[in-house]
């Protein structure tokens, strides 16, 4: 999906909420529907994994040392967050793990944490958090975009493949494959297929502890 | 949890019919359904004034959390580089270290 496009959609619609907030006209319970569509996404995510043309290619060339690459970035990414969760006073450390587990997956993590959150936390409270993921997500595949080239530098190849999070599989891989070199490429498809199944998985783990 | 059982069936239905044509329209519908969702989402935002009036509040929150995921997974990719990808020739840039 095109980088400017999801925020583009997302502003669209708070600039929707905000004029029908000044009309004064009452939404429609839009909770109710979009659980479905929610039910229609999380199967198309499974079908565009399994179908995926490279999957099976890619495992076989991949070694058992290589799943420390993703868990390097899921193990990092969850205990720091943890760590900002003892501080911040709003949300528990549950809930700042269901923002980091979006590891860049800005759209799904913070629809899922919506979603999942509103019935223990309520719609306000979980709309917040939810924003707070679609923001965190945002801010860092940019920031992992951004940095490519300097923690390549600073921390070797494999660092900006963990940076990009799931998105090393897709915004990410060309700017990796241009950094880190084309031999990393496998490497990069691999830890984001891996990142992006393990997201819904971790969110709606974190999302049940409240 | 119901959610992790829609993946998986989805998992299963798109490596079984991986050859057939109709799978490759999924690519097409799944950026379409996020964006619906994230419209909703962005409506739902939009329309709640508290929300909108402590945006700065949330961006900050947002800021400290994503460099603290980065800061993580950083580290340990280098805990992890150095210790089992050493002979891979120029794992390091070398200017630093």
């Amino acid at each position: 999906m095109s980088n400017l496009l999801v925020p583009g959609v997302f502003a669209a619609g708070c600039l929707a909420g905000l004029t029908l907030n000044v009309l004064d006209v009452s939404i429609p319970d839009l909770h109710g529907i979009s659980i479905y569509i929610l039910y229609a996404l999380m199967l198309q995510v499974g079908i565009s994994i399994g179908s995926s043309d490279n999957c099976s290619q890619i495992l076989r060339t991949m070694r058992p040392k290589h799943l420390l690459i993703p868990l390097a970035t899921v193990i990092g990414t969850l205990s720091f967050s943890a760590v900002v969760g003892l501080m911040l006073s709003k949300w528990s450390i549950a809930d700042c793990l269901a923002v980091g587990s979006g590891m860049g997956y800005y759209s799904l993590s913070s629809i899922l944490i919506v979603q999942l959150k509103s019935p223990s936390m309520g719609l306000q409270l979980a709309t917040e958090l939810g924003t707070i993921a679609l923001l965190a997500n945002i801010f860092r595949e940019l920031f992992a975009l951004m940095s490519a080239p300097w923690l390549r530098r600073h921390f070797g190849k494999l660092a900006p493949i963990s940076a990009a999070g799931v998105t090393s599989v897709d915004v990410a891989l060309p700017t990796i494959m241009r950094i880190s070199g084309s031999e990393m490429v496998p490497i990069a498809i691999f830890h984001g297929l891996l990142i992006d199944m393990s997201v819904p998985f971790f969110i709606s783990l974190f999302c049940s502890i409240s | 949890m119901i959610i992790l059982v829609f993946i998986f069936v989805g998992l299963i239905v798109g490596y079984a019919l991986r050859r057939a044509n109709i799978l490759k329209k999924v690519n097409q519908t799944m950026p379409l359904t996020i964006c619906v969702m994230l419209f909703t989402l962005g409506i739902t935002v939009g329309n709640n004034s508290e929300l909108l009036g402590n945006i700065g509040n949330y961006g900050w929150q947002a800021l400290v959390l994503s460099i603290a995921g980065l800061a993580g997974s950083i580290l340990f990719t280098i805990v992890v580089s150095s210790l089992f990808f050493k002979n891979a020739k120029d794992e390091k840039g070398g200017s630093n270290e």
